[in-house]
């Protein structure tokens, strides 16, 4: 698990080109979107991007998507239990 | 973004005011409603005075007129605006309009293919007119338009829209963004503004008229990071009860060597290119009634 929370980190700074961050800044239980990151929508369709293309994880429940992008260990957890890739 | 730089980008009027509209619409000639609009204008203009203002810049810093010319050009920009209000409900009422069709071998060849696509549109013209006279069988629409709209207003748009396979998708919270990206896996069209920021104050800065613009990054990237097709959709008022539907695609293969940023800027400033080309030929259909330039 603690493997994927970093791959899971290293990915979102590069999809989202957060490039004064490293993993290392980016809290496992910190809210991903507004006082966490500061993440808007552009960066949520990123996220849901970088979900079906890196794990085949398709985000199209916004109940359940909420409980996913809630921080680095809600999505860890989510993608585990269920990727294709 | 300062205030006097948005728009709400909401239909005015209640509910009742809107069913009365759409009641006497179904009656009344279209002759008669635009000879009402005609003598309201004066006092919109005089009311909404910070949109009136901004179209005389426009009028007049973009588009090179002189104080009277911008004037009288600010009264016909009302004019047509609240004709093309008219015109919408009119269409909720049932009434056809004639539409030509400008470069949609385009859209009708991305119809046919199995990926979705994205089609921008514009506070320019009318482009929801376009949604009542032209449907997509092969591919549902999904339009994302503003929260602020009536609740009146979108029910007669879900109702009309429907039956031409369109979907209207509200800009409400975070729950839209996961029905856009479940469209767009599906391989349907959406369609979004791409002159008005919402959802993220990141912006692109591009040139319109010769002025620099700032417009919002969401669309751009959409397309970008996710290799779609992007096409900019527009339908000018051409005379009384006509329109023309116009279609331009905006990606080109030598986007392929390019990285997401690249893409990005060229989709942004393809855009800017045709927003030009429009207001070019009708520049009094030019409906952000804010000060759009920096």
């Amino acid at each position: 698990m603690e493997n994927l929370k970093l791959e899971l980190k290293e990915k979102i700074i590069d999809a989202l080109n957060l490039v004064d961050m490293t993993p290392a800044d980016i809290e496992d239980d910190a809210p991903i979107f507004m006082e966490g990151l500061g993440l808007d929508s552009i960066d949520a369709l990123e996220l849901m991007l970088l979900m079906e293309k890196n794990y085949g994880i398709r985000m199209s429940n916004p109940a359940e998507g909420k409980k996913v992008f809630k921080s680095i260990n809600a999505m860890a957890e989510y993608i585990s239990a269920n990727r294709t890739k | 973004m300062s205030k006097e730089r948005q728009w709400s980008g909401k239909t005015d009027g209640t509910l009742w005011m809107h069913k009365a509209l759409i009641g006497c619409l179904k009656i009344l000639p279209m002759g008669l409603i635009y000879f009402i609009n005609a003598l309201v204008v004066p006092f919109y203009m005089l009311v909404n005075h910070e949109g009136y203002l901004a179209i005389y810049h426009y009028l007049r810093q973009r588009q090179g007129r002189g104080p009277l010319r911008a004037f009288f050009g600010c009264y016909r920009n009302h004019f047509l605006f609240g004709a093309s209000l008219m015109d919408r409900f009119a269409a909720y009422a049932g009434r056809q309009f004639q539409v030509k069709k400008t470069g949609f071998d385009v859209f009708n060849s991305l119809v046919e293919q199995e990926q979705g696509f994205i089609m921008l549109s514009s506070h320019i013209g009318n482009a929801e007119m376009s949604g009542y006279m032209l449907s997509t069988p092969l591919k549902r629409m999904n339009a994302i338009t503003f929260p602020e709209e009536k609740a009146s207003v979108r029910s007669n748009r879900d109702r009309m829209l429907e039956a031409n396979n369109i979907r209207l998708i509200s800009a409400d919270g975070l729950d839209w963004l996961f029905t856009l990206n479940a469209a767009l896996s599906d391989g349907e069209i959406v369609s979004m503004h791409a002159d008005r920021l919402f959802g993220s104050s990141k912006a692109l800065k591009v040139t319109i008229l010769g002025a620099e613009a700032q417009i919002p990054m969401g669309p751009f990237n959409l397309g970008a990071s996710r290799g779609l097709p992007v096409t900019a959709s527009f339908c000018m008022k051409t005379g009384y009860r006509s329109y023309e539907a116009i279609q331009y695609r905006l990606d080109t293969p030598e986007m392929d060597t390019m990285t997401k940023k690249e893409k990005m800027e060229y989709l942004a400033a393809r855009y800017a290119a045709v927003v030009n080309e429009v207001l070019e030929k009708w520049p009094l259909q030019w409906y952000n009634f804010f000060e759009f330039w920096n």
